[in-house]
């Protein structure tokens, strides 16, 4: 059993609910909808890497908590879901708990004492935990009683000892040797780890950092101090750009820092293990390997910085230009999505790609931004790599960015909340825009309206030879419906109209702004292409073989940094 | 089945003969929220007539229609959502399909065999059948394209039993994209429909958002207290609206009505918005409402293009139930 240490000071950890039964308990936040309360808790979770809970009663509750936490397991957030059902329910539930946290317990008569041990350990490794209670009383008394001992001090694992790096030889031989190497910083490392050693480490190696899509969503304040530390001497890779695909495809060793090395974290580079680089992963548990060669178990800040010191006493090998050549092609890719939006911002006309780089650079440094898996995450993406970015990265789920705000604006209440929110995915947790308006919450939804599933329309037009079946979505008045829950709204059609928008999302305010954004349909997102090649990982390689791989680079033609992202990824498809 | 092209006749995908012998079975309506994975089966579906996709804005609400129109029609929908969290969101309508025995088919786009043993490092990986073991009546799996129609007949099978339920039938995703000549599909017994399960020869279909919802002196006032009345088999506000969607879609005749609250229909427009798409008629109407709130549903109502019924407490019992019997093919919501 690894042990704790409870000695940090004392942390605030939200709880949230939509149980009519448990509405009204000391400190629990109440949600609409069980599953946006579980989403709730993921995005609190996901801000501070601190614990949160979802509190769940009755079947229909338990198993809408069980989807949401779906998200929340998927990118190992520490999130404890505590419910339960009348006992004829129970085998309805059983699976789906099991199936959607990490770790599943079934607690008996006593209630929460006799596995709350056992919540906490997994707690500490990042797992998800399920906790089914034998009634609602046991419930709320288990809130009560877990509530006060996870506040009590962030559980924090204490990591095994790292072996003398000398004491490793195959892993430093491979590292030393490395002409081209990259590391890759997960959300493991970047949530808990000493990020200036890493940094460090990179500077010194004139490695490139790829940042995966969970990491970006890492702390806000530690993206800042990551950020800085790695200065403009360290290129820094947002995850699905077109220098990240570049960096990855062509080194000669990965050094995989906090990473589960899901395919989440490699986008598009999956298919048939095309990534046959070796990959060095250094994590605090062996599992999941994903594509790693070889695991060390060790806390990723403290192997970066006993790695800097070998390489200092040894030399680098790195080619010389190396990490250079990606400074330039991350200031190539700036350029690109940044003259996508130039282009459109000189014919007035409002499309996704200005929309979203207004947004971003109106927004204050401590901005959090919110996203979800569809094209409105992807142009997140593109554009707001730079800033704290929470997005659903392992199951890429769309419609939880409201709900997550929530979540967030308790937990970071300092911080501006942010979310782009696309307008298929609005209806799926709408109705929490009502709470956040009764408790008087400041939280800005962008609302990207271009009456299209944008992100299918992407695999229409690469794989279905442009037909567009299904994808088109009715007109909505998504800001009308927002004053119907209660906030203020107002809908946009063109630069301008925008910019004011902007202007009073920038005020202080006491109630939800909603922001219809009525784009033009047509634009393409940036970073989706990644994103879509990881969804047909397995049929891949039949369908470029089937359609060559000059139709689909052809079939990107008006879209110019899409067929840049396509070209690299088929580049490295080849290698 | 196999399509002619300018080079000649092609084999038809693993989509299209899924979409074949669904059609075969009498399916009418695919309800799907997109993916990668499930886009062979909307092209499928986009050129076989007979067949109707109906593309919700969630998937939970999706699938509740499902249930709705499954006890209505005898015959279940097909609910296509895209793998991992596209079929995790469809728990709480799985049970409650189980909970009212109402036919439904899920047919999901799995991942393929060989990333199953490591599926949470999998995109998108969830262990659908895992997830769904306390929910679903039956599951299926179809890993081998030679297999494909047997697994949509014993599936479809399954659903309209004794009982009738929810059944899952994954599917290995590559299959609806791969085209193979050699095939020899399992000869087609054309499955019998169940009689409808709800509203048999009544002169009206009444749904409940949830028995809490709907008190007598509502259904009284509303002149529905006669009627016989269904709700999703799990008994909870949120599902209500989708429920009567879906009985509207799933019954051809008579008018539907349902009957629910303020909170719970705000909880749901986006069911009303989708009606419209799916070219039913939606009347709004508050009743025992103060006027704030009435205020509110009229603002509902011209948003998402459901039309005002005026009806108030100073209508009688008789004329709102004759007024909602006048909606023959539309969906009237009274709103409590």
């Amino acid at each position: 059993m690894p042990p704790f240490s409870d000695t940090q000071d004392r942390i605030a950890v939200p709880a949230f609910t939509a149980s009519k039964s448990l509405a009204g308990l000391a400190g629990l936040v109440n949600l609409r909808d069980a599953q946006a309360a579980a989403h709730a808790a993921d995005g609190a979770a996901r801000v501070t890497g601190n614990p949160a809970i979802v509190v769940s009663w009755g079947l229909a509750d338990v198993l809408r908590t069980a989807s949401g936490l779906v998200t929340a397991s998927g990118d190992r957030q520490p999130v404890v879901a505590l419910v339960a059902v009348e006992p004829a329910d129970r085998a309805h539930v059983v699976g789906a708990l099991e199936t959607s946290s990490r770790t599943f317990l079934d607690a008996g008569s006593n209630g929460l004492a006799d596995v709350a041990d056992e919540c906490i350990e997994a707690l500490a490794l990042r797992a998800p935990v399920a906790v089914l209670l034998p009634d609602v009383e046991s419930l709320k008394v288990g809130l009560s009683a877990l509530s006060e001992r996870l506040a009590a001090g962030r559980p924090t694992f204490e990591s095994p000892k790292l072996e003398a790096i000398e004491d490793l030889p195959e892993v430093l031989g491979e590292l030393r040797e490395a002409r081209k190497p990259l590391v890759l910083v997960g959300h493991g490392a970047a949530s808990s780890s000493d990020l200036e050693a890493i940094a460090s480490l990179a500077r010194l190696w004139e490695a490139p950092i790829c940042v995966t899509f969970g990491a970006s969503g890492m702390a806000p304040d530690r993206l800042e101090a990551f950020v800085a530390a790695c200065a403009d001497d360290v290129p820094v890779l947002a995850a699905g750009t077109v220098p990240w695909t570049e960096a990855l495809a062509r080194a000669d060793v990965i050094l995989a820092l906090g990473s589960g090395l899901s395919e989440a974290d490699w986008f598009g580079l999956t298919d048939a293990r095309v990534v046959r680089t070796p990959v060095i992963r250094v994590a605090l548990s062996p599992e999941p390997e994903g594509v790693a060669d070889r695991t060390v178990i060790a806390e990723a800040g403290e192997f970066a910085e006993a790695l800097r010191k070998e390489l200092e006493r040894g030399g680098v090998m790195t080619v010389s230009g190396w990490h250079a050549k990606f400074t330039e092609a991350r200031a190539r890719w700036t350029e690109l999505v940044d003259s996508e939006a130039e282009k459109d911002a000189q014919r007035d006309r409002l499309t996704a790609p200005l929309a979203m780089r207004e947004i971003v650079s109106a927004a204050t440094a401590n901005t959090v931004f919110v996203g979800e898996g569809g094209a409105s995450g992807m142009w997140l993406a593109s554009y707001g790599w730079r800033r704290p970015v929470v997005i659903p990265a392992q199951h890429a789920s769309i419609g939880a960015s409201i709900a997550m705000s929530v979540g967030i604006r308790e937990a970071a209440p300092d911080r501006p909340v942010w979310a782009i929110v696309g307008d298929g995915a609005f209806f799926y947790c709408d109705r929490e825009l009502a709470g956040l308006a009764e408790r008087g919450q400041a939280f800005t939804a962008f609302v990207f309206a271009d009456r299209s599933w944008n992100a299918i329309r992407l695999v229409q037009t690469l794989f279905f030879k442009r037909r567009t079946v299904g994808t088109d979505l009715p007109s909505v008045d998504y800001a009308q419906i927002a004053e119907i829950h209660g906030c203020d709204a107002v809908e946009v059609r063109t630069p301008g109209g925008l910019a004011q928008a902007l202007a009073m999302a920038q005020e202080q305010r006491e109630r939800p702004l909603v922001v219809q954004v009525n784009l033009e349909k047509g634009s393409i997102p940036f970073v989706g292409a990644n994103l879509i090649l990881a969804e047909l990982d397995g049929v891949l390689t039949k369908l470029l073989g089937a359609m060559g791989t000059s139709t689909l680079v052809a079939a990107t033609r008006d879209f110019p940094a899409l067929r840049s992202n396509v070209r690299v990824i088929l580049g490295a498809l080849r290698k | 089945m196999s399509r002619e092209t300018l080079f000649g006749r092609i084999a038809p995908n693993g989509a299209e003969r899924t979409v074949a012998r669904l059609k075969a079975h009498g399916v009418s309506l695919v309800i799907s929220i997109p993916g990668s994975q499930v886009l062979p089966l909307w092209d499928a579906v986009d050129r076989t007539e007979g067949v109707r996709l109906l593309v919700p804005r969630s998937e939970r609400s999706g699938a509740v229609i499902a249930e709705g129109y499954g006890l209505a029609k005898g015959v279940p929908a097909v609910v296509a959502n895209t793998l991992g969290p596209g079929v995790a969101n469809e728990a709480v309508a799985v049970a409650s399909a189980r909970l009212s025995e109402a036919p439904v088919l899920y047919l999901a786009p799995n991942q393929p065999p060989n990333k199953r043993p490591r599926i949470e490092e999998v995109f998108q990986g969830l262990d659908h059948a895992a997830f769904m073991e306390g929910s679903a009546m039956e599951q299926f799996a179809c890993d081998d394209s030679q297999g494909l129609e047997a697994s949509i007949d014993a599936a479809l099978a399954a659903s309209l039993g004794e009982p009738s339920g929810p059944v899952r039938l994954d599917v290995s995703f590559p299959i609806f994209f791969s085209r193979s000549a050699r095939r020899s599909a399992a000869p087609l017994r054309r499955l019998p429909a169940r009689p409808p399960q709800v509203g048999k020869g009544a002169e009206l279909l009444l749904g409940l958002e949830s028995s809490a919802v709907a008190d007598g002196h509502l259904l009284n006032a509303a002149g529905l207290a006669g009627d016989a009345a269904v709700h999703p088999g799990v008994d909870t506000p949120g599902l209500g609206l989708s429920f009567a969607l879906g009985l509207r879609l799933g019954r051809t005749r008579a008018p539907v009505a349902i009957v629910t609250d303020e909170e719970s229909l705000l909880g749901q427009l986006e069911v009303l918005i989708l009606a419209q798409q799916a070219g039913v008629k939606v009347s709004l109407a508050g009743l025992g409402v103060g006027p704030d709130a009435s205020q509110r549903l009229r603002r509902i109502a011209d948003q998402t293009g459901a039309a005002w019924l005026p009806i108030d407490s100073d209508t009688s019992p008789a004329d709102v139930r004759g007024a909602i019997l006048e909606r023959q093919k539309g969906l009237t919501v009274i709103v409590g």
